[in-house]
């Protein structure tokens, strides 16, 4: 378990799944990003914005959402450590694919349903999950049970792997 | 030994990419970047026009080679005005009075902002309807309301109503209804059979339309969603938008840099 599960993996989860949450800011909020980004603002000003929009994250969606998407974030964080873990072993396929649609359906469904959900917004969706009887949660739910059963499927084949090594 | 299935080196690219895809291509389309109907690229230069809004995703420089102080072009219409109109700053609020996110909005940090610059003349907010389809009919009713009340009380009357809509309303659509708002006319000291009328006729559901159109064209997808830049005499100014019921902070960064 330890030749899988060691330091390295979970640095590399943490850094992932910072980058996951990071993407639901940028996405939310990209065209003001990329306007103060590539824009010739003060440094400063870059990372002020920065911040008062990753904070923004608590203030935009509802308690339930905002624990989803950390929960999505860190399956989305493990799920891709342990894939580098285990690249040159790709045989998963059926947990290759689950972790990239619930990845995708965490980043779709994930702030405001009742205000329009930024992604799937974009898509000119969000009214239609609004019509769903937990207003879009079942989108957050479906994403994180996709994520648990590749980790799952990924940690045992990696074992296997191991094994096989060995 | 047991034999392993083929490797497939293609699925999880491929699910990353296909996702990637598909996001990225909804972002350019809804930008107006592509144009599904005309076909192609529209280039920035281009900017395409929609009912007195431009939208372009690129920061843009003006001919006298000054940056501009944001990438979405928007007027403030004819819309209520809070604050002094000759405010260097304008704040372009798109709302919907049964969001739960834009009346979180309106007592977590509508009145930071109030009391620390638009009391002051820094700023001017002028709100813009945004009912969302699903929160209707009442979040288009209460949208009304506010402009029935302004028919009578201007400006100050508008905000009033507007103050007491979010400070009652339950949200979801169906935070009020109709006689609660009989009764805010009431209580503020308008005529209340012109105010029924009004309301009843849906007298302003056309300029409501017109915001929603506004709104959309300047990628303003979820409420509320803010248009900050710097005021121009023409009405129309080039701004930021900022999406969601995000933290003083936000907008403080953002005001404090367009002061500058």
């Amino acid at each position: 378990m330890s030749s899988v599960l060691n330091t390295r993996f979970f640095i590399l989860t943490i850094i992932f799944s910072t980058v996951y949450l990071l993407l639901n800011v940028y996405f939310a909020n990209w065209s003001l990003f990329n306007h103060t980004f590539l824009g010739n603002f003060p440094f400063e000003y870059k990372i002020k914005l920065s911040f008062a929009l990753t904070n923004g994250l608590v203030t935009t969606m509802s308690v339930l959402n905002f624990y989803s998407l950390i929960i999505i974030s860190v399956l989305t964080g493990l799920n891709i450590a342990l894939l580098l873990r285990v690249f040159k072993n790709l045989a998963f396929q059926k947990a290759q694919m689950a972790f990239g649609m619930g990845s995708i359906f965490g980043l779709a469904g994930s702030g405001c349903a009742s205000c329009g959900l930024p992604v799937l917004g974009l898509l000119g969706l969000s009214s239609s999950v609004v019509n769903l009887p937990f207003k879009g949660l079942e989108i957050s739910v479906l994403s994180i049970l996709m994520l648990v059963f590749s980790f799952i499927y990924l940690y045992k084949s990696s074992l296997k792997s191991c094994l096989v090594r060995n | 030994m047991e034999k392993e299935s083929s490797p497939s080196f293609i699925s999880v690219p491929t699910s990353i990419i296909i996702g990637s895809l598909i996001v990225a291509a909804a972002i350019l389309i809804s930008s107006g970047v592509v144009d599904l109907k005309g076909g192609g690229l529209r280039g920035a230069a281009r900017g395409g026009n929609v009912a007195g809004v431009t939208a372009s995703t690129a920061p843009t420089v003006n001919p006298g080679g000054e940056e501009n102080t944001g990438p979405v072009t928007v007027s403030v219409d004819d819309d209520p005005v809070l604050g002094d109109k000759n405010a260097p700053v304008t704040l372009i609020e798109f709302s919907d009075y049964e969001c739960p996110f834009c009346k979180r909005h309106f007592t977590q940090t509508h009145p930071e902002i109030v009391k620390n610059y638009i009391d002051s003349g820094k700023v001017k907010l002028v709100f813009r309807d945004l009912p969302l389809s699903f929160h209707d009919p009442m979040a288009t009713t209460e949208a009304i309301a506010a402009n029935c009340a302004r028919e009578q009380g201007g400006d100050a009357a508008y905000y009033v109503m507007h103050d007491m809509i979010f400070e009652k309303t339950t949200s979801n659509g169906n935070g009020l209804t109709k006689d609660n708002l009989y009764q805010f006319a009431a209580d503020q000291g308008l005529n209340a059979g012109n105010f029924k009328t009004c309301l009843d006729s849906e007298k302003y559901k056309d300029e409501i339309a017109k915001d929603l159109t506004d709104a959309q064209a300047a990628n303003a997808n979820a409420t509320p969603s803010f248009i900050i830049g710097k005021s121009d005499p023409s009405g129309t100014f080039q701004g930021s938008l900022l999406v969601g019921a995000q933290p003083y902070s936000a907008f403080q960064t953002i005001i404090d840099q367009m002061l500058q």
